[in-house]
């Protein structure tokens, strides 16, 4: 069986429009997202946890507004 | 049969709670026992459902997932009672399972017109993914909406996006009318009538009259409403009835301490369906957005294997009323507290809850400006001083400041 590759995430986007400001990316993965003045989240930090956080973060979002791409570009989450 | 962990509610605590509990013990058995169908999605996006998004965008979760995580699954099955001295749980495929933990994450249905014709009329909730469904095929002619909140807001929404004309009677002076300030209910209400959108308030609905597509809604003002499609978004009720004579503990939700447990050794309770305390808000109440949900299923998941501390995490839920922000911060579903209103630079209401001199919640109408500061106040737990609670209302003074 082959060896899973590790999660690497190379970049993250947080589509504002989507985001309604739960805040579950903060809350799970505070190192990475914070809260703007205006109610959204931003990426505050690319390594700001360990990937598997950051995925769960992305994963907690209730309009899956984070998306996460991985070394060659490819999405990782939301998954196709 | 026994499972170390029995998880009662396949939604969003329920299924955070068994992803905690796979993670931290690799070799548990985990049972998630849930009514509806489907595998995890979210009722947040179900109004993007409506609105024509495909259906699996919804999906939370990989439809292998369940499987790859090792866990169990029981979907289109309730829980029918639990039996603590056994600490049995039957469901109503007719198995009866043993626990090792138990979390009740059973959440509630939506409350169902109560009047006569109601059942007749076939009303549309709007709470699961087949009601969306359901109210994606329903648009045609006119509606009624009944209710004043959340739900009642979506459900005015989806109409209007599709050009169909609606009446919503509202119980009350408005939308939110228990939550939201004066001002503010009126921008509300205001935004919603520019939209060509009927609003009758102080009204209830008395009896309702179906003639093949075409009901007929009776109001207690003496008037009368005809439609083709009538929604209703008046209130969730906890599933909590099965409960009774379990000695598990109930009362307006499944009754906890700040840790989610239940009077009951082993047996907790997390997201909707959880009466817990809450140390930010100094008391015990309900919580019904995601970012609960998600949190206390999590902790619960935690405490179920072998973690011990309190639960406690300031949450929000918002909504955009026709391109008007509306949010809705930490325990404003809590009674008895003493409202201040501040009027921002940038023209929102804020609107502050306050019990003992500390703030435990927050409305906002219109855009929200200070994000972190508000974040800060409801998190800090401070007893404000008379000064400081006067500065409340005063948009000069940076909430950040009253931290401090």
């Amino acid at each position: 069986m082959a060896d899973k590759k590790p999660l690497k995430i190379s970049k993250i986007v947080v589509d504002r429009d989507l985001c309604i400001g739960a805040a579950t990316c903060v809350a799970i993965a505070p190192g990475t997202f914070q809260m703007d003045e205006e109610n959204k989240a931003y990426l505050v930090d690319l390594q700001g946890n360990d990937a598997e956080t950051i995925l769960m973060a992305a994963e907690s979002c209730p309009t899956k507004a984070i998306f996460l791409y991985d070394e060659e570009g490819v999405q990782i989450y939301p998954y196709a | 049969m026994k499972y170390d962990h029995v998880i009662i509610g396949t939604g969003i605590a329920g299924t955070s709670a068994a992803e905690v509990i796979r993670q931290r013990q690799p070799e548990a058995s985990i049972l998630l026992v849930g009514n509806e169908p489907h595998r995890l999605y979210s009722r947040v996006l179900l109004p993007h459902l409506i609105r024509g998004k495909a259906e699996e965008t919804v999906f939370l979760k990989k439809a292998d997932f369940y499987v790859q995580q090792r866990i169990e699954t029981a979907f289109g099955v309730t829980a029918t009672k639990i039996e603590p001295q056994t600490k049995t749980v039957h469901l109503s495929n007719g198995r009866a399972v043993e626990y090792g933990k138990l979390l009740i994450a059973t959440g509630g249905a939506a409350r169902r017109l109560d009047c006569p014709g109601a059942d007749a009329a076939d009303p549309l909730s709007f709470q699961t993914l087949d009601d969306a469904r359901r109210i994606a095929a329903s648009m045609t002619g006119s509606a009624v909406v009944v209710g004043g909140g959340f739900i009642a807001l979506e459900l005015l929404m989806s109409f209007a996006h599709y050009g169909i004309p609606a009446t919503v009677v509202v119980r009350g002076d408005g939308f939110f009318s228990r939550t939201l300030d004066p001002e503010g209910r009126k921008r509300v209400m205001d935004v919603i009538r520019a939209q060509g959108i009927e609003i009758k308030t102080r009204a209830e609905v008395i009896d309702i009259e179906t003639d093949d597509a075409r009901k007929v809604i009776h109001l207690d003002t003496s008037e009368s409403l005809d439609c083709t499609a009538l929604g209703v978004g008046i209130g969730l009720d906890l599933n909590i009835e099965w409960l009774q004579g379990s000695g598990i503990e109930v009362a307006k939700g499944v009754v906890t301490n700040d840790r989610l447990e239940t009077n009951v050794p082993d047996v907790l309770a997390a997201g909707d369906v959880a009466e817990y305390v809450d140390g930010l808000a100094g008391r015990r109440h309900v919580v019904g957005n995601w970012t609960n949900a998600l949190l206390q299923g999590k902790h619960a998941g935690l405490m179920m294997t072998g973690e011990n501390r309190p639960f406690e995490a300031l949450t929000s839920y918002h909504i955009a009323c026709f391109g008007l922000p509306i949010g809705f911060f930490g325990a404003t579903g809590i009674e008895n507290s003493e409202r201040i209103v501040r009027k921002c630079d940038n023209g929102s209401i804020l609107q502050f809850f306050v019990s003992d001199s500390r703030v435990i919640a927050a409305t906002c109408v219109g855009p929200l400006a200070e994000r972190p500061g508000l974040t800060a106040l409801l998190s800090s737990k401070k007893n404000l001083s008379e000064h400081e609670l006067a500065a409340l209302a005063d948009s000069s003074t940076p909430l950040a400041s009253l931290v401090g």
